[in-house]
């Protein structure tokens, strides 16, 4: 029988459907309803993956929540009370929702199922951690593993420590509301500016311009942290539980010295350097929580999930430390992949069964979403009268995508199933030469709209990998980051002597649009195993020009959820600069770059 | 007036009575739990609620006649400052804004094994 894991209500709403403990379908609403972080309950992701697996909902065994909705009502009555008479602000913007819908949620979700036909569905609660602690054990290689979930709140918990072997899961410690690192992280995001539970991966993407100043700052008066990795936020400081920005700004920015900044305002070099010292912060508390995880545990093996566990360069560290010998992320860490794990724990967890191990992870290369029939696709193309041409061999498209690509040109990828989690991997993909000199600038602001600071990811031959990078684990889910190799790095001097955003004049390497200014790139390990089609691709990509990367970043404009249909990857082409595009075997090409005649 | 409001007042009382029933019943750490030999002292606590919400029931019906319309800002400022201010100064909080005071090594909370119910929403 099939059990269905649902997230909903907070952000990232999503969908995943296993059978028999295998992942079949798995997806989040945003891609279907484009509305990016998608809150509303996944009516159209469950659509997807009913109609995938070409089952009804008699087939489903349980459907499971991912959190338990009257804990975390419990922790906002709580939280209310503890800074009453001064929360009056949150009270009056939360509670009537939760009085009114969220604390009723098991009638809204049967109320819902029923409009998929689910007649008095058997309805289960996972807990957040859990749910998270199931999402990165379970699909992970391990027999045997030690789990850290790090996120910005569930019910209670915020930070979670697990032991996990075949026959379950453990949790062994734990930190609770309001000491969070995910809400220290985003209470940062806002005083930098950017949006809170969406642009965190912005700050991670500021802190090498800076320098870490107000590291200093930060410990004496924002956050308190022990040897073990154990910390506590001052809570006189951050206002998350009285209202809804997330910081005091005004005490903030007396002890910061300078105030939060506007959002869409020039970047000045205070806030790279506040960005990067709440990074240096993250990554310190992270180090030192596998540290002690792994004295207790005294495993081998990592799994990470969590929104936290989405910071790659925190990542990156945990594996050049070597404190353990493997890791395993999940690629949906966030709370889309709460869905995933409430399914899992429902399988393994209630009926006590024994994990079976695989050589390779069960995540199937995290492509779980929709595919499209190249006749589908073809048949979209002469209803909207594109001139394409239509490739009978792969090597055939690839040949000629990789001269495009070699050429300057940059293209969309649009192939195969879709990718479950934020990360692109090679199915809505815009892909670009990375030794184009002006690549990132180009990418960011003529094709994706966004800031120009913002680096972009290689995707990179795991055959080659180390030839250019300073890597301790594979990456196949582009969620660790690795420092570019000695010998490859171009005027050290000069980035080490600028400040701030000017660091990005300077060349870093011979791969400049995905090199950082830290020489660091949050790498995709190819495997074609996990990832077959791309990685044939960036192989013919390697022949034809001796360079075994491509950029990899998200087809998807500044703001708006990655593609899902051929007809939006359609319209991202017409509004970018992009020159090409692969819709599975047809290949279009702007009429101004060359393209094929009708 | 009234009449046309009553089942919105309706909601107010149901809504006290949700939150004293979490006071004492559904929080983790109630006082049913607390203090398992007064449990049929604590039978009577449900009925508090229809008690303590009939003052604050006629100072809104008050206050609502008096401007001519139900505020829902006026409803959620009298739920919050009479109601859960008294409560939570009384009441001991799980949410300790100074967790740790006390704590030289470590803040993490030591859990022990645990069966997960998935079949309860709490």
């Amino acid at each position: 029988m099939y059990i269905l894991g649902i997230s909903a209500y907070f952000h990232d709403s999503a969908v995943a459907l296993i059978h028999k403990g295998k992942i079949i379908a798995a997806a989040e609403e945003e891609r279907f309803s484009r509305l990016k972080h998608d809150s509303g309950f996944p009516h159209k992701a469950l659509d997807f993956v009913m109609e995938f697996a070409g089952i009804t909902a008699s087939d489903i065994s349980a459907v499971v929540y991912y959190e338990k909705p009257f804990l975390k009502f419990d922790r906002l009555l709580e939280a209310t009370f503890s800074i009453a008479p001064r929360g009056f602000s949150f009270f009056k913007d939360s509670f009537p929702t939760w009085l009114k819908d969220k604390l009723f949620l098991k009638q809204t979700l049967k109320k819902e199922l029923r409009t998929h036909k689910f007649h008095n569905p058997s309805l289960q609660f996972s807990e957040h951690h859990l749910s998270h602690a199931a999402s990165a054990f379970y699909p992970s290689p391990f027999k045997t593993a030690a789990i850290l979930c790090l996120d910005g709140v569930g019910e209670w918990t915020t930070t979670s420590l697990w032991r996990a072997n075949s026959d379950g899961m453990e949790l062994i410690e734990e930190q609770v509301f309001p000491h969070s690192l995910g809400l220290f992280y985003s209470a940062f995001t806002a005083y930098c500016g950017f949006k809170v539970n969406s642009d965190e991966y912005k700050v991670m993407g500021l802190a090498p311009y800076g320098q870490n100043h107000y590291t200093e700052v930060l410990k004496k008066h924002f956050i308190e942290i022990k040897d073990d990795g154990s910390f506590r936020l001052n809570m006189d400081l951050f206002d998350f539980m009285k209202k809804s920005s997330m910081l005091n700004f005004k005490q903030a920015s007396k002890l910061l010295g300078f105030p939060p900044r506007v959002n869409g305002s020039s970047i000045e070099d205070c806030y790279c350097d506040l960005a990067a010292s709440v990074q240096r912060i993250t990554e310190e508390i992270v180090l030192k929580l596998a540290t002690s995880l792994r004295e207790k545990t005294g495993e081998e093996n990592l799994c990470l999930a969590g929104g936290v566990a989405l910071n790659c360069v925190a990542n990156g560290l945990i594996s050049d430390s070597k404190i353990f010998k493997n890791i395993w992320i999940q690629p949906a860490a966030g709370d889309s992949g709460g869905a995933l794990g409430a399914a899992f724990s429902a399988y393994y967890l209630k009926d006590f069964l024994r994990k079976k191990t695989e050589f390779s992870d069960t995540q199937n290369g995290s492509l779980l979403g929709p595919s499209f029939s190249s006749s589908a696709i073809k048949d979209l193309l002469r209803e909207q009268g594109r001139s394409y041409q239509e490739f009978e061999s792969q090597s055939e498209l690839f040949e000629k995508v990789c001269q495009l690509l070699a050429a300057g040109h940059i293209g969309g990828l649009f192939q195969g199933r879709m990718e479950y989690g934020p990360r692109a991997l090679g199915s809505r993909s815009i892909i670009a030469d990375p030794r184009m000199p002006d690549g990132q600038r180009k990418i960011n602001l003529s094709i994706k709209f966004r800031e120009s600071f913002r680096p972009f990811a290689p995707a990179v031959l795991k055959e080659a990998i180390s030839d250019y990078f300073e890597v301790q684990n594979m990456s196949p889910y582009m969620l660790i980051v690795a420092r570019l190799k000695e010998h490859l790095r171009h005027n050290q001097n000069e980035i080490e002597g600028a400040r701030g955003l000017a660091k990005q004049k300077i060349l870093t390497s011979d791969l400049p649009a995905i090199i950082h200014v830290d020489y660091s790139a949050r790498l995709q390990t190819l495997d074609e195993e996990i990832h077959p089609y791309f990685t044939k691709l960036v192989k013919a990509f390697y022949d034809k020009t001796g360079c075994p990367a491509l950029v990899n970043t998200s087809f998807n404009i500044n703001g708006e959820p990655i593609v899902c249909k051929p007809s939006e990857a359609l319209t991202c082409f017409d509004k970018t600069g992009l020159s090409f595009l692969v819709l599975e075997n047809c290949l279009i090409i702007k009429e101004d770059k060359g393209g094929f005649s009708k | 007036m009234i009449a046309r409001y009553e089942k919105f007042f309706f909601f107010l009382s149901l809504t006290l009575m949700i939150l004293f029933f979490h006071f004492f019943y559904m929080s983790l750490n109630g006082l049913p739990y607390r203090f398992p030999a007064y449990v049929p002292v604590f039978l009577i606590i449900p009925f508090l609620p229809a008690f303590l919400s009939n003052p604050i029931y006629h100072l809104l019906k008050m206050i609502f006649m008096k401007i001519g319309h139900i505020n829902s800002t006026v409803l959620y400022f009298i739920i919050y400052y009479f109601i859960l201010t008294p409560v939570g100064v009384i009441r001991k909080n799980r949410c300790d804004l100074n967790f740790g005071d006390s704590k030289k090594q470590s803040f993490l909370i030591r859990r022990g094994k645990k069966e997960w119910d998935l079949e309860r929403p709490y």
